[in-house]
């Protein structure tokens, strides 16, 4: 493979989490270089040029997020770096923050610069405990060696970091329920406009960037732009890193071009499917994402292409299922996860993800009945695009491709009250 | 000026109105719950979603605003907006928005105090389906008290959170909040804390549904029953708009009625339940003459009589000073005007008159949203000193224990106010006092006759609140004895002292007399004073801050 890591070069090291193994690859010198020869423009300019897109989920493009911040507003502006990595499947920043957190750090002092921002936050996921507390340890060691403070490498600029752990809620990793979250109230999605870059924290203009997001920043800088646009498409470029997980032999976070092939995912780096087995579907971007069936996985991991094959590359969690797995069964372990989360906020989401839930628990339990297939189809309607944030879609997107492309297993199972394929309950039932 | 196409009809609005409010203003019906016009918009119930064209998403009304758009972005050349509430998807929208609602929703209307007013029952025949699809068992939690008034049936909740936004926004004292989360999301009090502010009542008014309930009216009626009349809180000088909701000559309950100008969306609990005080008044139902044996009943003939003969007799005796008398600010501006009129031009008194009880001290009770409380307890008091022509500091009881004022007419001196000793002992020194009140009160105890009138609930007329608003107070109970009303016993006496003095056919009449010839009031007659009440002209303007928008400018 003649790919060279960028964003796990470090993760193998011994003490890869300090410091002096950080910045003997190479680390801080972007920042050193931002400091010595660019102004915040310059920064924003660079980062848009380098087309790279938010590795959150929704691939928005970063540069242009950051030029949405309106200038001389007389307030401070934020960066938070969303470090609130819930989706089911996803475990790629967790990896970032706990092996190689100067290069996040890194990137996100030099982002703060480039937008005005001297007081940032990292909001780390209430169960990262660890994690957070690396942070912390690096975010100490950055100020030892004068990266954070007053008067940055005598740039002028002055900047601190705050984490501020979570407190175990999905919903606040949705910007505007973090922002929410991070004021101390409810983790409540707000309604958009405004939107955070013009009104966020504490009505500020507020910029809200995923962690892998932010680590590739110190390399557009130290690199350029034009080499960061040739990794991968160009249209969605960059180095990224995909959580491969569940039916198969190898699962981890593997890093790749963007527009890695699936396929060189699961049978190359995850070795293939688990026991020798047969694929049946793969979620390829989290949770919330349609899934594809073994006959739709010949695409590219990279936005555009995941798009254009009806699915989303989201945060490149790709859950791998096997043909013993009960399609009814996954789909009751999913909707159980939605009817945990929803926020409660918005009608059809708080009533509704339970009641899909509940719907296909039944069936699961052998009490389905004819109209229910339908009845699911019919709710997963009434809650697309009705709800303030993208919850609710993320809630009835598993429901409605999982019933469309998997009908004969729910219709068998409403019929038979059994599971059509036979395999023991490998996954144990959330409590 | 931006121009809107609303269900294919065209309205100019003030770039940054929301599409809700330019149909809530033009007739037009979108159904909503979470919106309040004066709480900041949340957009969680979704109920309000509207089809806008070049938008592929339905939106919520309430928080779309309508901004001028430059000539390109315009629809069909002139539109800044085309919006639709009654599209196929629209509709198709609220249907199920409905449907998720009332999923858990108990269909006990029957045994529900909202019923008749609910926006849940009311949207649901309008809007909604007539079959549930919902199969599985419903959410079934206990009902909780959040406070002495309010309690909530949690299962009829459909978390618009207008409660929670009012005691945070409104009241200012932020109560209540949403606990858990999700499907278990219920509204609560913060630990330690329950709804007892004086502000609390209002948020059964703005609960679209049955889930926040009163206390106080709990399974009392069903709201289809009540007679409703528009009225005035006699509780303090603020005057709020009210309605008096009554059943079988009770009232059952009395519920705010909007005026910007005065208490906006809102009433306290204090005059809110203020009517329960004259539940337990103990009502004098006939004339009554004091005797040696104690009061005693007299006709109402006979007790005109009694009263002209003594002030005739004294006022001969002793001088026209000897003559004094105490309007009401518990009464109406009319009822002071022919009160004032009888007593200048029939008994021929000209300094003598005065108002109990004097000024209430402290400073008004303020909330965050501006809505008050005052200290004065009387409902009338500015009005009733401007009828009474009060410019002179006159000590009616300095005048009484200095054996000046031998004959004393009082009017109603509110409910619950007890005399001092010294007051008691001023009013003993008098050798006639007649009293007009509706129960035997303190002042009553003293009078040598007591005529019966009507107690606040039962006027009707005009009062002048501390800001100097005119307003209508309007009769809800009627007395089930041999009283009268107080304008009629007033009326009664002048015209026997001297035939047709007072010669009105309703109160208006005396409106209109007064808006002729009283300062300030010119021109203010009942159809000018309306519904919401006019500032007298001489008004020294005193505005409350009622008036205020929760609503966050986006």
């Amino acid at each position: 493979m003649d790919y060279e890591p960028i964003l796990t070069q470090n993760v193998h090291k011994e003490n890869s989490r300090s410091i002096a193994t950080y910045e003997q690859s190479g680390g801080y010198s972007a920042l050193r270089k931002v400091f010595k020869e660019m102004s915040p423009a310059e920064v924003v300019d660079e980062v848009k040029a380098s087309n790279l897109r938010g590795r959150g989920g929704a691939g928005f493009p970063t540069g242009v997020k950051w030029s949405f911040v309106p200038k001389n507003t007389g307030k401070p502006t934020y960066l938070i770096m969303n470090a609130d990595e819930s989706e089911p499947g996803t475990f790629k920043d967790r990896l970032l923050m706990s092996k190689d957190p100067h290069m996040v750090v890194e990137g996100q002092i030099i982002s703060s610069f480039a937008i005005g921002c001297e007081l940032s936050f990292i909001y780390i996921r209430g169960e990262f405990y660890e994690e957070a507390q690396i942070l912390e340890a690096a975010i100490e060691e950055a100020r030892e060696k004068g990266y954070l403070g007053k008067n940055i490498l005598g740039s002028g600029f002055n900047h601190d970091i705050i984490v501020h752990r979570g407190a175990g809620a999905y919903i606040c990793g949705e910007e505007t329920g973090l922002i929410e979250s991070l004021e101390g109230k409810r983790g409540w999605p707000r309604i958009k406009p405004p939107f955070p870059a013009v009104e966020g924290y504490l009505q500020s203009p507020t910029i809200v960037n995923n962690v892998e997001t932010l680590a590739n920043v110190p390399h557009i800088i130290t690199r350029g732009a034009e080499w960061f646009k040739n990794i991968g498409p160009e249209k969605s470029p960059g180095p990224k890193l995909y959580c491969l997980s569940g039916d198969v032999e190898n699962p981890g976070v593997y890093e790749h071009a963007m527009g890695y092939p699936l396929k060189d995912l699961i049978y190359k780096d995850g070795g293939g499917i688990w026991k020798g087995r047969e694929l049946k579907a793969v979620i390829p971007g989290g949770s919330s994402v349609p899934v594809l069936t073994a006959d739709e996985i010949d695409i590219n991991m990279d936005f555009d292409s995941v798009a254009a094959a009806g699915s989303m590359l989201g945060s490149a969690a790709t859950m791998v299922i096997d043909d013993t797995a009960c399609m009814v069964d996954a789909l009751s372990n999913l909707t159980k996860f939605y009817a945990h989360e929803s926020c409660g906020q918005c009608t059809p989401c708080r009533e509704g993800s339970p009641w899909m839930m509940r719907i296909v628990r039944r069936i699961e339990n052998g009490d389905g009945e004819p109209n229910d297939l339908d009845m699911l189809l019919d709710i997963g309607t009434a809650i697309q695009q009705k709800t303030i944030c993208p919850f609710g879609d993320a809630a009835m997107t598993p429901v409605t491709t999982f019933v469309q492309k998997f009908r004969d297993e729910f219709e068998y199972h409403i019929e038979h009250k059994k599971c059509m394929v036979s395999r023991q309950k490998l996954m144990p039932q959330v409590a | 000026m931006a121009l809107i196409k609303l269900n294919g009809r065209e309205f100019e609005v003030e770039p940054g109105t929301t599409v809700l409010e330019v149909a809530r203003q033009n007739g037009i019906e979108i159904p909503h719950y979470c919106y309040h016009p004066r709480l900041e918009i949340v957009g969680s119930c979704r109920m309000c979603m509207v089809e806008v064209e070049g938008m592929p998403k339905l939106t919520t009304s309430c928080s779309l605003r309508i901004n001028e758009m430059p000539e390109e972005r315009k629809v069909d050349g002139k539109y800044d907006m085309v919006v639709s509430s009654e599209s196929d998807k629209v509709k198709q929208t609220q249907k199920s928005t409905l449907e998720f609602l009332l999923i858990n929703h108990p269909l006990d209307c029957p045994v529900c105090d909202q019923a008749g007013e609910c926006y849940l029952q009311d949207y649901s025949f309008k809007y909604g389906k007539a079959h549930s699809r919902f199969k599985e068992e419903k959410r079934v939690r206990p009902a909780e008290q959040l406070g002495p008034m309010v309690r909530i049936n949690h299962n009829r909740c459909i978390m618009c959170t207008r409660c929670v936004r009012f005691a945070k926004e409104i009241a200012g004292t932020a109560e209540l909040g949403v606990v858990n989360r999700g499907y278990y999301s219920k509204i609560g009090v913060v630990e330690g804390k329950e709804l007892d502010n004086k502000m609390a009542g209002n948020v059964v008014d703005i609960c679209p549904v049955g889930a926040l309930l009163s206390n106080d009216f709990l399974y009392k009626t069903r709201v289809w029953n009540l007679e409703e009349t528009s009225s005035i809180c006699p509780e303090c000088s603020v005057g709020c708009n009210i309605e008096v909701h009554v059943k079988d000559n009770q009232i059952q309950r009395t519920i705010p009625r909007i005026n910007e100008e005065v208490n906006d969306h809102w009433m306290c609990d204090d005059g809110r339940f203020e009517y329960h005080k004259y539940e337990d008044a103990e009502r004098i139902e006939n004339p009554l003459v004091k005797t040696d044996s104690g009061f005693e009943r007299i006709s109402w003939t006979g007790a005109i009589k009694l009263l002209l003969e003594k002030f005739s007799t004294i006022s001969r005796e002793k001088g026209k000073e000897a003559i004094g008398g105490f309007g009401s600010a518990y009464m109406t501006n009319e009822e002071n005007y022919l009160f004032e009129k009888m007593m200048r031009k029939g008994l021929g008194v000209t300094e003598n008159l005065g108002l109990y009880p004097g000024e209430f001290e402290g400073d008004p009770e303020v909330f965050k949203s501006g809505f008050q409380i005052n200290p004065d307890k009387t409902p009338n008091r500015l009005g009733a000193s401007d009828m009474l022509n009060l410019d002179s500091d006159v000590d009616l009881f300095q005048l009484m224990r200095n054996n000046t004022i031998k004959a004393l007419f009082f009017l109603h001196g509110g409910y619950d106010n007890n005399l001092s000793n010294d007051e008691k002992l001023a009013l003993r020194k008098l050798d006639f006092l007649v009293v007009q009140d509706f129960y035997l009160s303190d002042i009553a105890k003293e009078a040598d006759l007591i005529l019966p009138g009507g107690s606040v609930y039962e006027r009707t007329g005009t009062m002048t609140n501390y800001q100097g608003r005119v307003q209508k107070i309007q009769q809800g109970l009627y007395p089930e004895g041999d009283e009268r009303p107080d304008f009629q016993i007033i009326m009664d006496i002048a015209n026997a002292m001297r035939k047709n003095m007072m010669d009105y056919r309703s109160v208006w009449e005396v409106t209109s007399e007064i808006s002729d010839s009283v300062k300030g009031y010119t021109g203010l007659t009942r159809f000018e004073v309306g519904d919401s009440g006019k500032l007298k002209t001489n008004a020294v303007l005193r505005q409350t801050k009622a008036k205020t928008s929760g609503e966050k400018v986006a």
